[in-house]
């Protein structure tokens, strides 16, 4: 007789019992966790406002309202582009091993993982309004209300509908697709706005009563559709085949390995590969050919030129600095290219991190070690200067238009070229929770960010 | 040439090398020894392969073979003994060592977004090999990735990326080739040429030192065999 669902659970759930922590010490590391989020949060926050000081647009300004309304539409694209690479339903290895092997009710037993995503969707939704608000996009109870709501609803709008992407296969490509699209007119709109408060007619904010019914109109008829998505997508489980609950997996392992040895280049490498995986043939027109030199530089370029969405980062980061001219004090418009120009410079860094990580390569490849990196290092500099000339008329002083390019490359070269990371050797306690530390992790944690850091100080002080 | 155990009794005879006696020796193992962790995994191993000639390494799974290739290749310090190319020391990261010696021990590191046919053409231009698109094309139709040669490292079978890896080896100039198990994940007939195309490197006057499972492989090629860990 095939069992229930129902049963098998409250069987699992009883072997679990045993091995689950007490509900005290669950609470305690909660606790622990958010007391540590708070002092910590606090000082950057404190250390923040030092930096920048008074912002140049106060809140419930037209600009500040329009800047939050873009940011959140590419907030959603990125949410988009996200949710279908992280399921949104999956299992773990064990429960694909030995639970959907088995002839179980597939939708009951997906149902509680389903329900956690449509809360998550609505809890990130009301997160996202309630930022919002910060920001000044509504200032009465009623409109903040109405914010928060209509923005959980949307959160589980999208929860259902990666969801609905990821029943059938195909669909993922319409949200990525989608995702794309919504991006240019966000940052478009960021863009025209900072123009506009450049070009000293900034935009006005809609009137606050039309703001206030407009939301709350929207909250409600959000909601309607929000349940009743929620409901058909709890109907449309059993269509979720094993494939499809189980294709997340090595990313969410990667995800998982990465925050708990604090290692990004874990999830990375398998986000890269799904990548590569995807675009699957390339063909270029001529062949590589010329000398050795020529040949790495160009065969480099090549991987820069393939590397879509790094490209569209560069180009998309390109109005952070603008943005900064308006809304902070300009002796900090240099950091914030600084900033931009490293994550474009190290976006595009792939080869110049592939010769520097494997002793394989730079030994096929011949030459020097101190040659293959220099070479690898003429595309991402070439990156940081171009950026840099881009974003030059956003501020900064004549001096900065050298120092920019060559501290971002600096710390690419700096980031790209970390050792292996190791756990081994000398334990400190950093008193922030997280318990003791291997010291040698924390050096090799610190290599890039701490020139980073050293690099923006020289900024600021150059102006 | 000596491991660190004395040979089994009752094995097939390894045929031996028909090479000039002079030839001169391009590598030289003397008496390496290595331990990780206390354990022995090396004890005094010696190998000595003359230009021309091929020696195998055989043993159980965990005897060594691999440390001994990755010691050999600069991938791991010896505890003891020394590693001598033409008759001297040579550092991994050495030029002319990178330039004469062409490696297949570990997995294939490769960069993601060239396709296989980009690879080739870059480490023949990266090696200056004079008309290097005649010398690729000729490889890639030897190792029978003509087909895939648009493709993505990525997306290529595990035999495919061995057949890469060994292309990767023949578009290069060489003399030393040093190989760990290169016949895993070929099929029958990518076995078969592994064999031709090894011996055609000797006949070519270049040196191997290779790691193999497999007897046929083995007495095909190999001119003497070293065993370690039984």
């Amino acid at each position: 007789m095939t069992p229930r669902w129902r049963d098998v659970r409250a069987r699992l759930r009883g072997m679990r019992r045993a091995k689950r922590p007490s509900l005290m010490t669950v609470a305690g590391n909660v606790y622990q966790t958010l007391l540590y989020t708070v002092i910590i949060g606090g000082v950057f926050v404190q250390v923040l406002r030092s930096v920048l000081g008074d912002l140049l647009v106060p809140p419930g300004t037209g600009t500040q309202y329009w800047l939050g309304a873009a940011t959140a539409l590419l907030g959603l694209a990125l949410v988009l582009r996200v949710l279908p690479a992280l399921g949104p339903v999956t299992v773990g290895p064990a429960a694909a091993s030995w639970l959907l092997a088995a002839p179980i009710d597939r939708g009951a037993f997906l149902a509680s993982r389903y329900l956690l995503v449509v809360a998550g969707g609505a809890v990130a939704g009301a997160a996202v309004g309630g930022a919002a608000l910060l920001v000044g996009l509504t200032a009465d109870l009623p409109g903040a209300v109405g914010l928060v709501v209509s923005a959980a609803a949307v959160g589980v709008l999208l929860a259902v509908l990666a969801v609905w992407a990821q029943v059938r296969r195909g669909r993922e490509r319409v949200l990525v697709r989608t995702a794309g699209a919504l991006t240019v007119p966000a940052v478009a709109g960021i863009a025209v706005v900072v123009l506009l408060e450049r070009a000293g007619s900034a935009p006005q904010a809609p009137p606050g009563g039309a703001a206030t019914e407009a939301l709350v109109g929207v909250a409600v008829v959000a909601l309607v559709p929000a349940v009743v998505a929620a409901v058909l997508g709890r109907l449309r489980l059993r269509g979720l085949d094993r494939t499809a609950v189980t294709a997340a997996g090595p990313l969410i392992a990667a995800l998982t390995l990465s925050v708990g040895f604090m290692d990004g280049s874990i999830t990375t490498g398998v986000s890269r590969e799904r990548r590569l995986q995807a675009i699957g043939t390339v063909r270029w027109a001529r062949r590589l050919r010329g000398s050795r030199r020529r040949a790495l530089v160009l065969a480099d370029l090549r991987r820069m030129a393939r590397a879509r969405s790094a490209l569209a980062t560069a180009v998309a980061l390109l109005v952070v600095p603008y943005l900064a001219s308006v809304v902070v004090p300009p002796r900090v418009v240099p950091i914030a290219q600084l900033l931009g120009a490293t994550l474009a410079a190290g976006g595009l860094a792939d080869g110049l991190r592939a010769v520097a990580a494997s002793r394989g390569l730079r030994r096929s490849l011949g030459g020097t070690n101190p040659d293959l990196l220099a070479l690898h290092g003429v595309g991402p500099a070439a990156v940081a200067v171009l950026w840099t000339l881009l974003v030059a008329p956003a501020g900064g002083s004549v001096l900065s238009l050298v120092l920019v390019p060559v501290s971002a490359l600096a710390v690419v070269v700096r980031f790209a070229t970390r050792p292996p990371r190791t756990y081994g050797g000398s334990m400190v306690d950093t008193g922030v929770g997280l318990g003791p530390l291997p010291v040698g992790m924390l050096v090799e944690l610190s290599r890039g960010p701490l020139l980073f850091v050293v690099l923006a100080g020289v900024q600021l002080l150059a102006g | 040439m000596s491991g660190n155990a004395p040979k089994k009794p009752g094995r097939k005879p390894v045929r031996k090398a028909v090479r000039p006696p002079s030839a001169p020796v391009v590598l030289d193992v003397r008496e390496v020894s290595k331990a990780f962790g206390g354990q022995a995994v090396l004890d005094r191993v010696s190998v000595r392969v003359p230009a021309g000639s091929a020696v195998g390494v055989v043993g159980p799974n965990g005897a060594g073979k691999t440390t001994l290739l990755r010691c050999v290749v600069g991938s791991e310090v010896p505890d003891s003994g020394a590693v001598l190319f033409d008759g001297e020391k040579r550092a991994e990261t050495d030029p002319r060592f990178r330039a004469d010696v062409a490696v297949l021990v570990d997995d294939l590191d490769v960069f993601g977004d060239l396709s296989v046919l980009e690879h080739l053409d870059l480490l023949a231009c990266a090696h200056g090999v004079p008309d290097a698109r005649a010398v690729v094309d000729a490889v890639l139709d030897d190792v029978r990735l003509t087909a895939s040669a648009d493709h993505l490292p990525a997306t290529l079978s595990s035999g495919q990326r061995r057949r890469l890896a060994l292309a990767s080896l023949l578009v290069r100039p060489r003399r030393l080739l040093v190989l760990d198990e290169p016949e895993q994940r070929l099929d029958t007939a990518g076995r078969a040429w592994l064999v031709e195309r090894l011996r055609a490197e000797k006949a070519a006057g270049r040196a191997l030192l290779f790691a193999c499972h497999d007897d046929e492989i083995l007495h095909a090629v190999a001119d003497d065999v070293v065993r370690i860990g039984e």
